[in-house]
């Protein structure tokens, strides 16, 4: 089983293959297969206990979007036969359209959550590195996983303060736009500042463009057997949509 | 070529430049949470990505915009994904106003943020058209809707969409940006790349003391 982040890479862009290029009935399939993998296999399973409770309320909504897709289409591509469901005249044509459109879309969103659930900030920074990306963008993607942590907090705090100024967070569109500003100005200027202070840090303790970086638990990045097998395979996935009618 | 573009881009994220740029990205993540908080029926989903634009440069927006996009499909909003060549095109768009000296009076603001959310319709249209089939769960489905009710194409009435809500949601953004750089003291605007962007003739005489 694949345990290097440039093999779940590999077993994501065929996933994606089949969600761009396959027919519905493949992408519908690969979805259970996801789901299996991602309670089954160990390598799959998210890392944090956010992205364990997020998976399921995203999942359904993904679902839900899915089915309202086929819905809407269903009602507005008038092609095709015409069948009754629950008072509604859906169409044979949208219905369809709906439902490749909406199968692609789980696939592909399924196969990121999966992804990204079950790989530390850490290995994809350092893989990133090895895949020949720039420095600044991997030191970058690291200290935005720092701010995000921060932000929401000082949005709280800065939320607060103003309200107890009297802010109208409560009013007319206009004023809350006008508040809004109020919350965001103080959060951008600490912003400001704080960003000055790391890059001055990060000048001092000697970084500058193009200084690789070292990561602690960076682990395998090189492409396994299996790896170099669903790259292959996410060809051969398109050349069949060539070929085939 | 792709050397300049990385000559450039280490250009625009000198010193403060970096750290500011992860702080848009964050702050892209998080504006849009406030903004439905205070109930306001805009995205406001790109300031951060603007103000890359005025304050470092095009590329350095660029990358904030593609990367909150990718961040925000890792923190469980996998759609956003699609949308990357909309937030790169916001960027690489505001980050050329801003060097033209759009972001230095409020009567030329206004026009680019028109202008800025024509050019993100016509790029997000096909996108939300055939990868979506012009559902997104949000309120402005209903306007899609009612164009494809008339008799319009799907793409048509995406388009039609794009452009009747994104222009306000870009200006509004635009307006933001602009009075937020405009009250920034000076001595911060002069750490970063782009601060030139948003000072006038004027602040720049007092600056230089001629």
């Amino acid at each position: 089983m694949a345990h290097s982040i440039n093999d779940k890479l590999s077993i994501l862009i065929f996933f994606l293959s089949i969600a761009l290029a396959g027919p519905a009935e493949a992408a519908l399939i690969s979805v259970i297969v996801l789901l299996i993998t991602r309670a089954l296999a160990p390598p799959f399973r998210p890392l944090a206990q956010a992205s364990r409770r997020r998976f399921l309320p995203v999942f359904l909504s993904l679902v839900l979007l899915a089915c309202l897709m086929t819905i809407v289409n269903g009602l507005l591509l008038q092609e095709g036969e015409v069948f009754t469901v629950a008072g509604l005249s859906l169409y044979e044509g949208g219905i369809r359209f709906g439902v490749k459109t909406g199968a692609r879309l789980l696939l592909i969103a399924t196969s990121l959550l999966v992804f990204f659930g079950s790989v530390t900030i850490p290995h994809l920074a350092s893989s990133l590195q090895h895949a020949g990306l720039p420095t600044q963008i991997v030191m970058t993607v690291l200290l935005t996983v720092y701010f995000l942590e921060t932000i929401p907090e000082r949005i709280t705090r800065i939320f607060s303060a103003q309200e107890a100024r009297g802010a109208p967070v409560r009013s007319r569109v206009d004023r809350r736009v006008r508040s809004f500003l109020s919350i965001l100005a103080p959060l951008i200027l600490s912003g400001i500042v704080e960003s000055i202070e790391r890059g001055t840090a990060l000048t001092l303790r000697g970084y500058r463009a193009g200084t690789r970086l070292e990561f602690e638990g960076g682990g395998e990045s090189r492409l396994s057997g299996v790896g170099k097998l669903f790259i292959v395979l996410s060809f051969f996935v398109f050349i069949l949509a060539w070929v085939l009618p | 070529m792709w050397t300049t573009i990385r000559r450039q881009f280490d250009k625009e994220v000198e010193g403060a430049g970096l750290p500011f740029v992860a702080f848009c990205i964050a702050l892209n993540l998080t504006s849009g949470q406030l903004a439905a908080a205070l109930k306001i029926p805009l995205y406001l989903d790109s300031i951060g990505t603007v103000l890359t634009a005025v304050l470092c440069g095009p590329w350095s927006a660029i990358v904030a915009g593609s990367l909150s996009n990718i961040l925000a499909a890792a923190l469980g909003n996998p759609a956003m994904m699609f949308f990357i060549p909309v937030v790169a095109v916001i960027g690489a768009f505001s980050g050329l106003l801003a060097r033209k000296g759009w972001f230095r009076s409020w009567y030329l603001v206004v026009p680019g943020g028109i202008l800025q959310g024509l050019v993100a319709a016509v790029v997000s249209a096909p996108i939300a058209a055939f990868v979506f089939g012009g559902v997104m769960l949000s309120g402005t489905d209903v306007l899609v809707l009612y164009f494809r009710s008339v008799g319009n194409t799907l793409l048509e009435s995406v388009f039609y969409q794009g452009i009747s809500s994104d222009p306000v949601d870009k200006t509004v953004t635009y307006i933001i940006v602009y009075m937020l750089c405009r009250n920034l003291p000076l001595r911060l605007l002069q750490r970063f790349n782009g601060g030139n962007n948003v000072l006038t003739p004027a602040m720049l005489r007092s600056i230089h003391g001629s």
